[in-house]
């Protein structure tokens, strides 16, 4: 009888104490979800999407509206047009359109997208096969894009953004 | 009297490893929290930082304008520019610019075409540093425009904000 | 023996009532205070989001947003925006709106402030709970009706009619004539009522507040407004002070953008009389509005140092004549004053 007692009472305790440890296991389980989703969590970009998606809109437009120097005030986008049409201008008296573009957009962003460390493929065509531009290099991953159609006779030319990441 | 002693010692040391754990609970929510807040915290920057950039950007005393009914986008007047960097940095200036802009820097520079001789291509309207003091910088292509040639250059407005 | 056991139980259950107790006392007022912690924190957010709402929408022209939030009273005063105990200051904001704005929509309106260039953007706030009722058969009314956002809960009519209560807890009247002492506001005995009535036409005129006393509305007060979207900004402000505190505002800023308007245009008079082309084209002689223009700039700056009704008719005469000016500039195509 005193046996059965004691065995009773020891099981009693042993109950008690596996109580005890369930409970604690189940704030470890707690505790590392929280650790996964909280603490390791990755803090929202809100500056990356802000910045990325305004990047090759504003660079694009930007651009496209600029004046050529020495080339009889005609914008990039009007040089574009003769780049794809009759290719009949030449700045600074022997550049043609389509070289003087290039060089202009190699040199503006090398002095934006490239100084900030930021891979881009800028190109103008008419047939996206055979661009009549290109600058930089196709992106692998993400990107953000802006093409913007320039009117020219006959057709719709494209000038298009990409900017990598 | 043992058996009781026993039995009230049993319960006072389940309610002391229970409390135990509650407290290391509170201690880990604790470090939680404050891994939140330095999270909210930096999130907060960041928004403070694209509203500083935003307001730049569309600001009345430089963006371009032609009568009212249009209105460029992305587009600053250089004569305004000259301007306005004279009389945003008026002491009384200063004060009202700073509910909006706070501590950061607002530079404008002239990227294309590359500017000669006396000319200046780089104009700060705005500047309020903080020292050691982390800083987001945001680079927003403009045009520039020349109201009296009536032809636009590639410019960028470069603001630097610097968080608390 | 038996009596040591009785004991012994009892004592074991006060024992688990008093640690019991204790217990939960403990944990009840840890989620009492995390309740309080919580409601704080959405406040702060609500707050937050507003403060993005109010920088975002401001920057942009000509919008209207209609905008979900959890459900809040957000309560408007002169540079500040608060929502239950926690508030946000600003030096020179420029928000017209009621002074408690509930509910879980918000819309937001901005249009510009332009006399005759833009100084700033106008930013107007409302819910679609607010009832606003316009009161006028002009032409000037259904432009001012139409001027309102769609999804606005707004109405018009030619003279007061009997309106039916439809529990809003603010309504506004807008009237466009003599007709605000004929409005009857027994139908609205749980509303907030204020009242605007309007003499004036598009470019200027003068506004007069009411607010509701014992269902009858008492004037609190005339104002002058200039352009149609300061007069909008009166509809949208309930009182006489919040109107008049975002009013100094805009003129601050419209001092500010009046001066750089006036230094360009001193600085285009350098560069137009040193330009080659200009000479060479003989635009020199046709580009002379500037003079003109530096001197009517200059009358709208030092006006606009102070809101008042004898500011408002000097910026209106200025502004006419910049409009002028410019037209002169646009028609020999010379550069733009603004």
């Amino acid at each position: 009888m005193t046996n059965l007692h004691t065995k009773m009472k020891h099981k009693i305790a042993q109950m008690e104490i596996l109580g005890l440890a369930i409970v604690v296991v189940l704030m470890l389980v707690a505790a590392i979800f929280v650790i996964r989703f909280s603490v390791f969590k990755e803090p929202a970009d809100y500056r990356k999407g802000f910045v990325s998606s305004e990047l090759a809109s504003n660079m694009i437009n930007a651009f496209l509206k600029t004046t050529a120097q020495d080339c009889s005030q005609l914008t990039m986008t009007e040089l574009l047009q003769d780049c794809a049409q009759a290719q009949s201008i030449r700045c600074r008296g022997e550049t043609p359109a389509c070289s003087y573009v290039q060089a202009a957009a190699g040199s503006i962003f090398e002095k934006t997208l490239n100084k900030w460390n930021m891979r881009y493929e800028f190109k103008a065509y008419v047939d996206m096969d055979r661009p009549l531009i290109r600058l930089g290099e196709a992106c692998r991953a993400e990107k953000k894009s802006r093409i913007f159609p320039i009117p020219i006779s006959g057709a719709t030319m494209q000038a298009k953004l990409d900017i990598c990441g | 009297m043992k058996k009781s002693q026993i039995q009230i010692g049993e319960t006072i040391a389940v309610l002391f490893v229970f409390f135990i754990l509650v407290a290391v609970g509170f201690i880990f929510y604790a470090m939680v929290i404050k891994g939140n807040i330095g999270s909210e915290q930096d999130e907060a920057s960041q928004l403070r930082a694209i509203g500083i950039a935003q307001r730049a950007m569309f600001l009345p005393e430089l963006q371009c304008s032609k009568d009212v009914i249009t209105e460029e986008t992305d587009c600053i007047d250089i004569l305004k520019l000259k301007t306005a960097e004279v009389l945003m940095k008026q002491r009384q200036n200063e004060i009202y610019y700073y509910d909006m802009f706070e501590f950061s820097e607002i530079n404008i520079t002239q990227i294309y075409p590359q500017i000669t001789g006396l000319d200046k291509s780089q104009w700060t309207i705005y500047s309020r540093k903080r020292q050691n003091s982390p800083k987001f910088i945001t680079n927003i292509p403009v045009s520039l425009y020349d109201s009296i040639t009536k032809t636009y250059r590639f410019g960028i407005l470069s603001v630097e904000t610097f968080s608390k | 023996m038996l009596k040591k056991r009785g004991m012994e139980i009892q004592f074991n259950w006060i024992f688990v009532l008093v640690a019991g107790a204790a217990i939960l006392l403990f944990f009840t007022s840890l989620v009492v205070k995390q309740r309080g912690v919580s409601e704080t924190s959405a406040k702060a957010t609500v707050l937050k989001s507003m403060e993005a709402i109010i920088i975002g929408t401001s920057v942009s022209t000509d919008t209207i947003k209609t905008i979900n939030m959890p459900n809040s009273n957000i309560e408007i005063g002169c540079n500040r925006v608060s929502v239950g105990g926690i508030s946000r200051q600003y030096q020179n904001l420029i928000l017209f709106a009621p002074g408690l704005i509930k509910g879980n929509k918000l819309i937001a309106q901005t249009l510009p402030f332009n006399v005759p260039y833009k100084a700033t953007n106008l930013l107007f706030m409302t819910n679609p709970q607010v009832r606003y009722i316009i009161i006028g058969s002009n032409d000037f009314a259904r432009d001012v009706y139409g001027s309102l956002p769609s999804n606005l809960k707004k109405e018009i009519y030619l003279s007061p009619p009997a309106i039916k209560n439809e529990n809003n807890y603010k309504i506004r009247f807008i009237v466009f004539d003599n007709s605000v002492n004929n409005i009857d506001l027994k139908s609205f005995p749980d509303s907030d009522v204020t009242a605007l009535r309007i003499i004036g036409n598009k470019e200027k005129g003068t506004i007069e507040f009411y607010q509701e006393n014992e269902n009858r509305l008492l004037s609190q007060g005339q104002l002058p407004y200039i352009t149609k979207s300061a007069l909008i900004g009166a509809v949208y402000s309930d009182t006489k002070d919040l109107y008049e505190c975002s009013m100094k505002n805009v003129f601050s800023r419209l001092r500010l953008t009046t001066d750089i308007y006036r230094g360009r245009t001193d600085k285009m008079i350098e560069e137009i009389g040193r330009s080659e082309e200009m000479r060479r084209s003989n635009r020199q002689a046709q580009c002379n509005q500037y003079s003109t223009a530096s001197r009517e700039l200059t009358k709208i700056s030092a006006a606009s140092s102070v809101f008042n009704n004898e500011n408002i008719n000097k910026i209106s005469e200025a502004a006419e004549i910049l409009i002028n000016a410019n037209d002169d500039a646009k028609k020999n195509s010379c550069p733009l004053i603004y």
